[in-house]
């Protein structure tokens, strides 16, 4: 398989109006964000974007953050940019049949895949978009040609939502080299909405952990990995991490008034008031767009411009 | 005072009208310039497709080295004849 796709393996020479493109594709998406994307550009190199996609809620990567790498060539916007997932588990996981565990994104606009090819309409936010939507509720189906088979898809969405907590929940917020590579500013918006998405991870161990018993072998039927349950384990790392990170105790309209009591919110103290609620409920006020400005891209770009 | 107009010179501007005002490439303004033309208006034109779609020239022409196809709807690109 050659590497063309790969942008850490690319070369970095670039022009002028490569970085003014990339730029100004940033800060629209940072000024008009997607639910749950998040991008900015790397502080030394401006071709280079770093985006976090969170796995959309009501499938099985729900809660899970995924982090992408792209390098924007020379010719661009008439070449697609190269794209990386980083959250593999060291290139253990498949995420899904377009997302191999050496970090390849399978996608024809990408041109790593066959279908409808790049245009130069295309940009970061399409891109990162038609990433998200790869991320659904019965990954197994992505593969093409499989036929129908519901068992062969409950055993792979249990292979991906355990694999899921696992590496783009607890590796990416904990403790660990992965979260450490990331902008530290990405790393902060992944922590924060991991505590407010906290109560949802705890049941989603103490469900599985019913489903899946410990120790059993992941019934992978697409055959690219190996592996095996371990819910509870990962409910006692979770615990541990939530409590590192201050989630363990999660209330959630105690934290809110806390973080409004920092000064967060500026001149719009009291808009958008969750009330309490489920903390599925609350995650939905977490994404919103007031959090998700405060967030992520605009100081990277902001130091840019400077 | 009363003054005669003996001779007079008749200065026009004009701009380009669109319902989308930015070049679907380089997402700069139609009436700008496209990136790396010499100046805005006739030094960047715009040009339709008669799929209708419609490009800085610069834009597309560097799209169509690429290959023959609108970038916005695929179909294979042909210029549209300018509605005088």
């Amino acid at each position: 398989m050659g590497s063309e796709w790969d942008p850490l393996l690319a070369d970095d020479n670039s022009s002028g109006k490569v970085v003014r493109c990339v730029y100004s594709q940033t800060l629209n998406l940072t000024r008009d964000p997607p639910e749950g994307i998040f991008a900015m550009i790397d502080e030394h190199r401006a071709t280079i974007v770093h985006a976090l996609i969170c796995g959309p809620r009501d499938t099985v990567y729900d809660g899970g953050f995924f982090y992408f790498l792209l390098r924007f060539p020379n010719d661009y916007p008439f070449s697609p940019p190269k794209v990386r997932l980083m959250t593999t588990g060291g290139g253990s996981v498949h995420f899904n049949p377009n997302l191999y565990s050496c970090g390849k994104v399978c996608l024809s606009i990408l041109g790593t895949w066959s279908g409808p090819a790049w245009t130069p309409v295309q940009n970061l936010t399409s891109v990162l978009l038609s990433i998200q939507s790869l991320l659904s509720t019965d990954p197994y189906y992505n593969e093409p040609g499989v036929p129908r088979n519901v068992v062969a898809s409950e055993q792979y969405s249990d292979y991906v939502r355990h694999e899921t907590m696992r590496v783009a929940v607890l590796d990416m917020v904990g403790d660990t080299s992965l979260a450490r590579s990331m902008p530290p500013k990405l790393l902060s918006v992944a922590r924060s909405l991991f505590i407010a998405h906290f109560p949802v991870y705890r049941d989603t161990c103490e469900e599985h952990a019913k489903r899946n018993p410990e120790g059993a072998a992941f019934a992978d039927p697409l055959g690219k990995t190996t592996g095996t349950f371990c819910w509870r384990g990962l409910g006692s790392r979770l615990a541990a991490v939530g409590s590192r990170l201050g989630a363990a105790n999660f209330e959630p309209d105690a934290e809110r008034s806390e973080r409004d009591a920092e000064g967060e919110g500026g001149g719009q103290g009291g808009s958008g008031s969750p009330s309490g609620g489920s903390g599925g409920e609350w995650l939905s006020q977490a994404l919103t767009p007031r959090q998700r400005h405060a967030s992520p891209g605009q100081p990277a770009v902001a130091r840019l411009s400077a | 005072m009363q003054v005669t107009v003996k001779s007079w010179h008749a200065v026009a501007s004009w701009t380009w009208t669109s319902e989308d005002d930015v070049c679907g490439i380089c997402h700069m303004p139609l009436d700008g310039c496209a990136p790396g033309a010499p100046g805005p208006g006739d030094d960047s034109p715009v040009v339709w497709g008669r799929c209708s779609h419609y490009f800085h020239l610069m834009c597309i022409n560097t799209w169509l080295h690429n290959k023959n196809t609108c970038p916005i709807c695929r179909r294979k690109w042909e210029f549209a004849r300018c509605a005088a």
